[in-house]
């Protein structure tokens, strides 16, 4: 609607002015849908769908390709239904971020219900889905983490402590050990361990992302770590989780639930993100803690712990198909 | 020179609604064809298990 009202004119007086003198009075339809799709979250559902689609990958078993690509599509609706609802809820601080500020719900382009009720249709159809194509078990995880992440993570602990997104975390987890029990109806120690690798993960991600904008958080009255601990607390704190992340990481070659391929690329990987989090510890800071290079070296870690994680599930796929 | 008045041009709100209407329309086929595809996904959810559980011989 924002593109219609904006299109079609009225001159200073108040008159119609022609829709054919006005710029063009129809909205892009290409540009609704990209609200709808911005709707899902989809740089989040991305990561989501490609854990999940790597625990359905390692579980042993041969599950039937159309099956799996539905199992895989449940867990991405899952995940677009939690990002829908979770913007209908937190819409009245997206708008005070400058980073969240142009998302299509406090955007005005789409409407408030518009959004609940298209991610609980989503939500519903995900588990119904999931319940159909693979097992019982899968289906109630998947309903767990659309229910952790909108209950537990958005309406309880996003606005109220600094650990949201530890705890909140584990909801980002669950779709490798979903898509793993979509296969083999049973959780094991490899989802396990996938599970807690994601989760260890998150707190290094999202504290990097939040030292470069703490100000909209401090804005909205989010409590994020760096807005209630400080800076200096929080780059220490994405130190050390990653260095519990990195041993962690290497269990599965320790265990002998992966092999030589994911072991090395884990070390690597681990000793890659290790010195991005040295980095952002040593990154030059005023007095208040106050990053002097403009958090280049969160705005680094940031990115390089996406690339963390897709590269090191990615070793994990190549370690089980060459084995 | 027939006497006839020119066409007139619609008005921001008729063009505003006709978008609208437009809109609407677009949204409704879109959600017909949403349904249509869950529809097929169960159909062939249903045709896979099936054949799983019954061992047809056309899905051997």
């Amino acid at each position: 609607m924002r593109g219609m009202i904006a299109s079609a004119g009225v001159d200073r007086a108040g008159a119609a002015i022609p829709a054919d003198v006005a710029a063009p009075a129809v909205p892009s339809v290409l540009a609704e849908l990209n609200d709808w799709i911005t709707l899902l979250k989809p740089r989040v559902l991305l990561l989501v769908v490609f854990t999940g689609l790597v625990g359905l990958l390692v579980a042993p078993g041969h599950p039937d390709p159309f099956l799996a690509a539905v199992a895989v599509l449940a867990i991405a609706m899952a995940a677009g239904a939690s990002g829908a609802i979770n913007m209908w809820y937190d819409r009245d601080i997206d708008a005070l971020m400058r980073r969240t500020s142009g998302r299509p719900v406090p955007g005005g382009r789409i409407g408030a219900e518009a959004a609940l009720s298209f991610g609980v249709v989503l939500a519903i159809a995900s588990v119904l889905l999931m319940l159909l194509a693979a097992n019982a078990l899968a289906a109630a995880l998947l309903a767990v983490s659309i229910l952790f992440y909108v209950f537990v993570y958005t309406v309880w602990l996003k606005r109220r402590t600094p650990q949201n997104i530890v705890i909140g975390g584990a909801a980002g987890a669950f779709p490798a050990l979903i898509g793993w029990t979509a296969v083999t109806d049973s959780v094991g120690a490899l989802p396990v361990l996938l599970f807690a690798i994601v989760f260890l993960w998150t707190p290094p991600h999202f504290w990097s992302l939040s030292l470069f904008a703490h100000e909209d958080y401090r804005r909205a009255g989010v409590p994020m770590l760096p807005v209630v601990a400080g800076l200096r607390e929080t780059r220490r704190q994405i130190f050390l989780y990653t260095l519990a992340l990195v041993p962690v990481s290497l269990l599965p070659t320790a265990l002998g639930l992966a092999g030589f391929v994911y072991g090395a690329s884990a070390l690597l990987l681990g000793l890659g993100f290790t010195w991005y989090a040295i980095e952002v510890l040593r990154d030059p800071e005023d007095s208040f803690g106050t990053s002097l290079s403009r958090n280049a070296p969160a705005k680094a870690a940031f990115r390089f712990s996406i690339y963390y994680l897709f590269l090191l599930f990615a070793a994990l796929a190549a370690d089980r198909l060459l084995g | 020179m027939d006497g006839s008045a020119p066409p007139r041009r619609p008005s921001v709100e008729e063009a505003a609604e006709e978008a609208a209407r437009r809109r609407r329309r677009i949204r409704n086929w879109v959600l017909l064809a949403s349904l249509l595809a869950l529809a097929a996904l169960f159909y062939g959810i249903a045709v896979v298990r099936m054949a799983a559980n019954h061992q047809l011989p056309h899905f051997r």
